[in-house]
């Protein structure tokens, strides 16, 4: 299953959520349930209220009715309107009063039977008071249920100084207004009813009516609290049986609650509790990345730098920010660790220093050696091979290590692969076969000329691990003895020659001398002039024979010195321009311009002019000389080939070129390629000829380079 | 009611809109020893409107007992009862020429009127009025009078004699009201006999004419612009009906007291069209001059003792 990556810090962060959020809604479906059941509490307790309160406001309703008609009876205008017959006066007076107040009317009936009433405009005039009846003097208040409505009724005496003038009367309609207001002053809407009548309510038409059925119902139930529903809605309905009118019939007061308005609230406290619910869930949310940020993933992200510094190499590195918790045991934990890893390192370090200079030493030694050293493992592959094998076999592989002996031998001649297997074979004999191998690295190359032998190579137990190949480049000591065999075999030869050349110097000096005498004696048209001629071309080649003789005999003396090749070979060029055209030869030189040798200047050009000069006499018919100079970059050598598209050699004049003397040309003297062999040897260099008959000649010249220090 | 209840009665009537006036041109200061009840303010107002062409806001300055005068001098008119000393007066202001004269008269209601018809009222057929009118109706009384008014105290006792010592009789004690020798006990006896009602001892001008006006009496003494009597058009409409008549007084004469009031300027101000009125003469009333200075020293004096007697009954 593939693993998704999830950061902690989202985690840290669902999971805080989850937990506050769970523990929020807990909190806010518990805290609205208990809004409910305190709200239905509330309201019973509400409606219990109201149910006394109504009581009370019943009884306000009274006193303050009851006070207001005391006070109008001790009106001095009434009074005094009244005792003086002033009813019209009274009448407006009344009306005046009674204005605005909120009472239905306000009515004075006299001793003497006149009644005057605020809503009667006219003066009524009736029985006298009956001023035996001592009730006449008493101050009470009743409930009146006439056809128009019921009435609240205070009924007062009405004295002038003292003595007894009437009664006042101030009544208040108890009309739907009037309820209405109630319900204003009691939260609660009302309604009065008396015997199977609702009289007056503020409630609307159809809850009256509902109201009014119930009514009818529940005069049998006798209920003082029960639930009706008005529309859609259910209400709860308080009862109260207020008062009894002066008929003796029972006035009931309704309450009336809408529990709507009930369940709006709770639905108010359940959405306010949502809201801070949602807030908190915000706050939560912010208070969880803030914690995350700074309690936890800081502290991780400090422990990930941390391991990312100690990866990156720096076990020097400590957090600083430890606190007394899990994370800063882990803190402390990780300072533990990269101090552990740090004196570790440190250690390994210092033997991996003391192996790598134990290494670069062994390295170096096997490095700084001239001899090559290669090791086999037993498996027959190359294992390693110092500096001095990799140089020596460079021509030949790009690499030496894991190379099989096979691959290994597959690119050196015949006779060095007998050697080498044998050596190999012979390796656990006693004694230590040495053998010589010879190997040809190009063409633009000498042949090398190794020496040496294998070993058995062992581990620490003495066991054999492997062979080692020791060979050390005797070249250039094959080179000196064969040139020591040369030098000794023309040093003799020269010699000879010298002592021949001197012999006859002398008579050929005498001869041209007379040949010269005879000449001065002869007239030009003679007929023996010409063979005196001849005579004296013939000594003056024989002298320049002779001279050349001497020159090569004679050992001269060397000016060395490095020199840019091209400062030889254009004179040379320059030099033999004329003859090459003669002989419509094309002269070509193909050198680097920074080639440099370490030579004789001036000999090494008698070489080049020498070996020019022997194509260009091999050319009949024309063609092309070519001189290439080039130096390799591990070679000690620069190598110079000068090749003809002459006729060629054969084998047998190839095997014989650089002896003096030896000419295949009818006027030759023998000796231009003895010189430049005597030339290139003088350099401590070689020279190579490779020709075949009808495929010309090409000489390489092998000059060392300068030996620095 | 106070002078200054009136004041402030005054100051609503004049700067309330209503039928007193339609766009005021001013307003016109009332110097008077009267208490001036709303509706005779209106009076003034309309015969004042009547007699310059302009309508005017009347602020009332009622003069004290003690003959002290407060003026409001922002005002460029003043009307100034006859009488008072020019002492008094604030300089810079001067007489205008026009004069509203106001007669205290004894006015009928309606059905009275009806009843009276055009003939003379005596003070018998008076007495015998008021008796039939409470015969006809126990429970109310027919007269009404503000006698808690001073110039109303002054008045009766200017027309029916003032008490002094020795003026009442034995055979006074039986005789009827209007057999009396004096205002205060020709008033004492209207009362005992249920003719005045009692409460008129108590009432002021204002009362005294909402009582009336309510109907409540048929009979009560009232100031009223002495054009009134001869033309009754120019009355207010709430008086349509109402009869005014001289006061009867004893021997089939009746007695027309009379205030007049001048409208001064100040020299600064001009009133063009000043229609100079003159009210017709009452040929069969006898004109009692009223004199500011004189009805204030018999105020001060003798109220006081005609009042009590009014009241204990003192005769």
């Amino acid at each position: 299953m593939r693993n998704i990556y999830i950061s902690l810090r989202f985690k840290v962060i669902v999971l805080l959520f989850i937990l506050i959020a769970s523990l929020a809604l807990i909190i806010n479906e518990s805290s609205t349930v208990l809004i409910h059941e305190k709200t239905r509490e509330i309201f019973q307790q509400r409606l219990d209220l109201l149910r006394e309160s109504i009581k009370s406001y019943w009884e306000s309703e009274k006193n303050l009715l009851l006070n207001n008609a005391m006070l109008y009876a001790e009106s001095e205008k009434l009074t005094n309107y009244s005792s003086y017959g002033l009813y019209n006066l009274l009448q407006k007076e009344v009306e005046r009063l009674i204005a605005k107040t909120g009472f239905h009317d306000l009515k004075i009936t006299l001793n003497n039977g006149m009644t005057v009433s605020s809503n009667q405009s006219l003066i009524t005039r009736g029985q006298p008071l009956d001023m035996r009846d001592t009730r006449q003097n008493l101050s009470l208040v009743e409930v009146q249920n006439h056809e128009d409505g019921l009435y609240l009724a205070a009924e007062v005496p009405l004295h002038k100084l003292g003595e007894f003038i009437g009664r006042l009367t101030l009544r208040r309609k108890l009309d739907d207004s009037r309820m209405k207001r109630t319900a204003r002053n009691l939260q609660a809407e009302t309604a009065v009813a008396v015997k199977e009548t609702i009289t007056a309510s503020s409630l609307a038409e159809s809850y009256r009516q509902e109201l009014a059925k119930e009514h009818l119902l529940n005069s049998i139930r006798k209920e003082d609290v029960f639930n009706i529903r008005f529309g859609n809605a259910t209400w709860s309905v308080g009862r109260v049986n207020i008062a009894k009118t002066a008929d003796g019939e029972q006035v009931t007061i309704y309450l009336a609650i809408s529990q709507e308005k009930m369940l709006s609230l709770v639905e108010d406290a359940r959405m306010r509790n949502l809201s801070v619910t949602g807030w908190v869930l915000v706050i939560a949310l912010i208070i969880s990345v803030v914690f995350s940020e700074k309690v936890l993933l800081s502290r991780i992200r400090q422990l990930r730098d941390g391991a990312n510094i100690i990866a990156g190499g720096d076990l020097g590195f400590q957090i600083t920010s430890v606190h007394g918790d899990e994370l800063g045991n882990l803190a402390r934990s990780f300072n533990r660790m990269a101090a552990s890893l740090k004196l570790n390192r440190d250690h390994l370090q210092h033997y991996v220093e003391h192996i790598e200079k134990l290494a670069n030493y062994i390295q170096n030694i096997l490095g700084s050696l001239k001899t090559c050293v290669i090791t086999w493992n037993i498996a027959g592959h190359i294992e390693t091979a110092n500096q001095a094998a990799l140089h020596e076999f460079s021509d030949l592989f790009p690499t030496l290590e894991g190379l099989s002996l096979k691959q290994f031998l597959s690119k050196l001649p015949k006779s060095s692969r007998k050697e080498i297997i044998k050596g190999w074979r012979t390796v656990r004999e006693p004694g230590n076969r040495q053998f010589e191998i010879e190997i040809n690295p190009g063409s633009h190359a000498g042949r090398k000329v190794l020496q040496g032998g294998f070993s058995l190579l062992l581990d620490n137990e003495r066991n054999p691990y492997g062979l080692i190949l020791t060979l050390s480049n005797i070249t250039q000591r094959k080179i000196i003895e064969q040139q020591l065999y040369h030098a000794d075999k023309l040093s003799s030869i020269g010699q000879l020659a010298a002592s021949v050349a001197h012999e006859i110097k002398n008579p050929l000096a005498s001869i041209k001398t007379l040949g010269q005498l005879l000449q001065e004696e002869t007239q030009p048209e003679d007929s023996r002039r010409e063979y005196i001629d001849v005579i004296v071309g013939e000594v003056n080649r024989l002298n320049m024979v002779v001279e050349q003789l001497l020159k090569y005999a004679k050992p001269e003396d060397s000016s060395f010195r490095e020199i840019a090749f091209a400062e030889i070979i254009k004179p040379v060029m320059s030099l033999v321009h004329h003859e090459s055209e003669r002989h419509r030869v094309v002269l070509q030189a193909d050198y680097l311009p920074d080639l440099k040798v370490f030579v004789d200047s001036e000999k090494l050009k008698q070489v080049f002019l020498n070996l020019i000069f022997n194509g260009i006499q091999a050319m009949n018919n024309g063609g092309q000389i070519s001189i290439r100079a080039h130096k390799q970059s591990e070679s000690p050598w620069v190598t110079i080939e000068v090749q003809d598209s002459g006729a060629g050699m054969s084998a047998e004049t190839v095997a014989r070129v650089f002896e003096p003397f030896f000419t295949t040309r009818q006027r030759g003297t023998g000796l231009g390629l003895a010189i430049v062999k005597k030339i290139i040897d003088l350099h401590g260099g070689k020279i190579e000829v490779s020709s075949e008959p009808g495929k010309g000649t090409r000489f390489t010249i092998y000059l060392p380079q300068k030996q620095e220090g | 009611m106070n002078s200054m209840s009136l004041l402030l009665i005054c100051l609503i009537i004049a700067f309330c809109p209503g039928p007193l006036h339609g766009t005021s041109d001013g307003s016109v200061g009332l110097l008077s020893r009267i208490d001036f009840a709303p509706a005779l303010l209106e009076m003034i107002s309309r015969e004042l409107e009547r007699t310059t062409g302009r309508h005017f806001s009347l602020i009332f300055q009622p003069v004290e007992a003690s003959g002290s005068v407060t003026f409001n001098d922002s005002t460029p008119l003043m009307l100034i009862e006859k009488g008072i000393p020019e002492t008094m007066l604030p300089e810079g202001f001067e007489k205008t020429g026009l004069t509203i004269n106001l007669v205290w008269v004894l006015a009928a209601g309606r059905d009275v009127t009806q009843v009276l018809g055009s003939q003379t009222l005596t003070l018998e057929k008076f007495a015998a009025l008021l008796a039939e009118l409470r015969q006809n109706d126990p429970q109310r009384f027919p007269w009404f009078e503000p006698l808690l008014s001073k110039n109303t105290m002054r008045n009766f006792c200017l027309l029916y004699g003032e008490k002094a010592p020795k003026t009442s009789t034995k055979r006074h004690r039986t005789a009827m009201f209007h057999q009396q020798p004096h205002a205060a006990a020709m008033l004492y006896r209207a009362i005992e006999a249920e003719l005045l009602n009692p409460l008129s001892v108590e009432a002021d001008l204002g009362l005294a004419m909402e009582v009336f006006a309510a109907g409540d009496a048929d009979f009560v003494s009232y100031w009223i612009p002495q054009s009134y009597l001869a033309n009754a058009a120019l009355r207010p409409a709430y008086l349509a009906g109402v009869s005014f008549t001289p006061f009867p007084i004893s021997g089939n004469r009746t007695m027309l007291p009379r205030m007049t009031l001048n409208l001064w300027k100040s020299k600064e101000q001009k009133i063009d069209a000043i229609i100079s009125a003159t009210d017709p003469d009452q040929q069969d009333a006898a004109i009692v001059e009223l004199d500011f200075l004189s009805e204030t020293a018999w105020i001060n004096s003798s109220y006081t003792a005609n009042y009590d007697a009014l009241i204990v009954g003192d005769l």
